[in-house]
């Protein structure tokens, strides 16, 4: 997967209609970064193994 | 202890203060003044208050007085004082989750817990300090800065209900309402050595609180399980859950998950504490067995990322209107989940209906799992795991119930070399909140460390 670059924070953040700063995006890319790579490992694991349906 | 001593009432529990109120030993009043004559010599160094509802309190209590004189008492919460999380709306009295987006917001409908917990006759004291919306790192320029612990002010209280948590323990209310959506409610109860429960998922209403809707809960804090059970009563309105706190536990089979707890690494004084915490369990005729639950570290990290989405998702109109109101880290937690997908989020729901099965069937051959309730013992060190939660971090061994809907509390059950309480977790099967509540009964009464108090009253 590419690293999540400042620029694309950005645009994301633009689209999103988040008036982020400088400071603001340096924080959160790490964070987001974080966020994307434990969704991506939860997304592989599901397709591995699928819940039970629902008793009810 | 003589109720009647304003001195002393601070030290009542919800049970004892609710026996003198309707003997009339203890004066809702007076009870109330006392209670706010410790909050104003004690809040400028704990700093667990955002309002302090000095008026409104005061007229609660005459009113609850009258009802009581009346022959109208409601039941064992009737004039007790409460605090609750500044999150949860109180009707008429400002409610800002520490953010500046809310600072003079004064809703017009209490959250439906605390609309229950009223109609049970409780008074609304104060409302308490927390990290901004529940979730974000408090710091100094926060509208109301972080609490500090009781046990050593010159450290901060484990959050986001640190308020509930450092005003129980301190004698500042006998009780509080909290939120926990990873932990809220049970970390600081560990950090501060009183009890907090996280009841099942859905058994009190949590709308009105800012939380997460998929895995948040209000929930109470407070120094015992029985008053626990008392405030669980009020919450939900449903009876039943006191008379069956003091059942017999022995023969209960307790789960240890050992393998998911020591890959955690706790720090050295909790796994002491754990091991000995054990041992009380075994010696009170519980049998202590392993057991093996795969997908729990998983189940943490999908939890946080519930809880990003839909924090963003709640916060989205704000954050596109209001971003300067956030502080800079509440900006950066609430917008984090924005850049998630749908498959991330649905993956997520899904790791916790995997993990939900697993843990019931566990439950079926154990009653209840103890694991500890945080890894590490000061703040300064869960703020090193926070800066990275999406492992699960400082929640690795709360967050998962969180996504699966179990019950757990936090009780009592250590105390570290350096004077910080350290909690035992007890998780139960869904909707066996009274059995779970039983069994950290029979746990409290057993080891000596709920009866702990920090040296305050010699605080300025």
């Amino acid at each position: 997967m590419n690293a999540l670059s400042a620029t694309r924070l950005k645009r994301m953040a633009d689209e999103l209609e988040l008036k982020l700063d400088e400071e603001d995006l340096a924080r959160l890319r790490p964070m987001v970064a974080d966020l994307l790579t434990v969704g991506r490992r939860l997304r592989l694991k599901g397709q591995r193994e699928r819940p039970k349906p629902r008793s009810s | 202890m003589n109720h009647s001593d304003v001195d002393q009432v601070h030290l009542l529990s919800v049970a004892e203060a609710g026996r003198g109120i309707r003997e009339g030993s203890v004066k809702p009043t007076e009870y109330v003044e006392a209670l706010v004559e410790r909050a104003r010599r004690l809040d400028p160094l704990l700093r667990c208050t955002v309002t302090l509802a000095t008026d409104a309190a005061i007229a609660d209590a005459r009113a609850a007085e009258d009802e009581i004189l009346h022959g109208k008492w409601r039941g064992p919460l009737h004039g007790i004082p409460v605090g609750v999380k500044d999150c949860i709306a109180t009707a008429g009295l400002r409610t800002t989750a520490n953010s500046r987006v809310l600072a003079d917001w004064v809703p017009e409908n209490d959250a439906p817990s605390m609309a229950a917990t009223r109609r049970a006759g409780a008074i609304v004291l104060a409302k308490l300090n927390l990290n901004e919306f529940a979730w974000s790192i408090p710091g100094e320029d926060d509208l109301c800065p972080p609490p500090r612990n009781p046990w050593s002010p010159t450290q901060l209280a484990m959050g986001s209900s640190s308020g509930s948590a450092v005003a129980v323990a301190s004698g500042i209310c006998p009780a509080a309402l909290g939120t926990d959506a990873g932990g809220s409610v049970r970390q600081p109860a560990s950090n501060c050595g009183v009890a907090g429960l996280k009841p099942t998922h859905g058994l009190i209403d949590s709308s009105g609180a800012f939380g997460p809707p998929s895995i948040c809960e209000v929930g109470p804090i407070a120094r015992t399980v029985e008053d626990i059970a008392l405030l669980l009563e009020g919450m939900t309105g449903i009876p039943g859950y006191l008379d069956r706190v003091k059942k017999p536990v022995r023969g209960t089979r307790v789960g240890v998950p050992h393998s998911y707890i020591d890959e955690a690494r706790p720090d050295p004084e909790v796994a002491a504490a754990f091991a000995e915490a054990l041992r009380g369990l075994a010696h009170l005729g519980m049998e202590v067995v392993e057991v093996d639950i795969q997908g729990l570290a998983d189940a943490a990290a999908a939890d946080f990322l519930v809880l990003n989405v839909e924090a963003f998702t709640a916060h989205q109109g704000w954050l596109r209107t209001r971003i300067r109101d956030y502080g800079p880290s509440a900006r950066a937690y609430h917008t984090q989940g924005a850049f998630l997908s749908a498959a991330d989020y649905t993956a997520a729901v899904r790791v916790g209906e995997v993990v939900r099965h697993r843990l019931d069937a566990v439950l079926t051959a154990v009653d209840v799992l103890a694991t500890p309730v945080v890894p590490v013992v000061t703040t300064e060190a869960a703020r090193a795991n926070k800066a990275r939660p999406h492992a699960g971090g400082t929640a690795i061994f709360s967050a998962p119930f969180n996504l699966t809907g179990h019950p757990a509390i936090s009780v009592p059950g250590g105390m570290s070399a350096s004077g910080i309480p350290i909690g035992l977790q007890l998780v139960g099967r869904l909707s066996g909140d009274a059995d779970l509540l039983a069994v950290a009964h029979a746990y409290e009464q057993a080891t000596p460390w709920h009866t702990m108090r920090p040296a305050l009253d010699s605080a300025p």
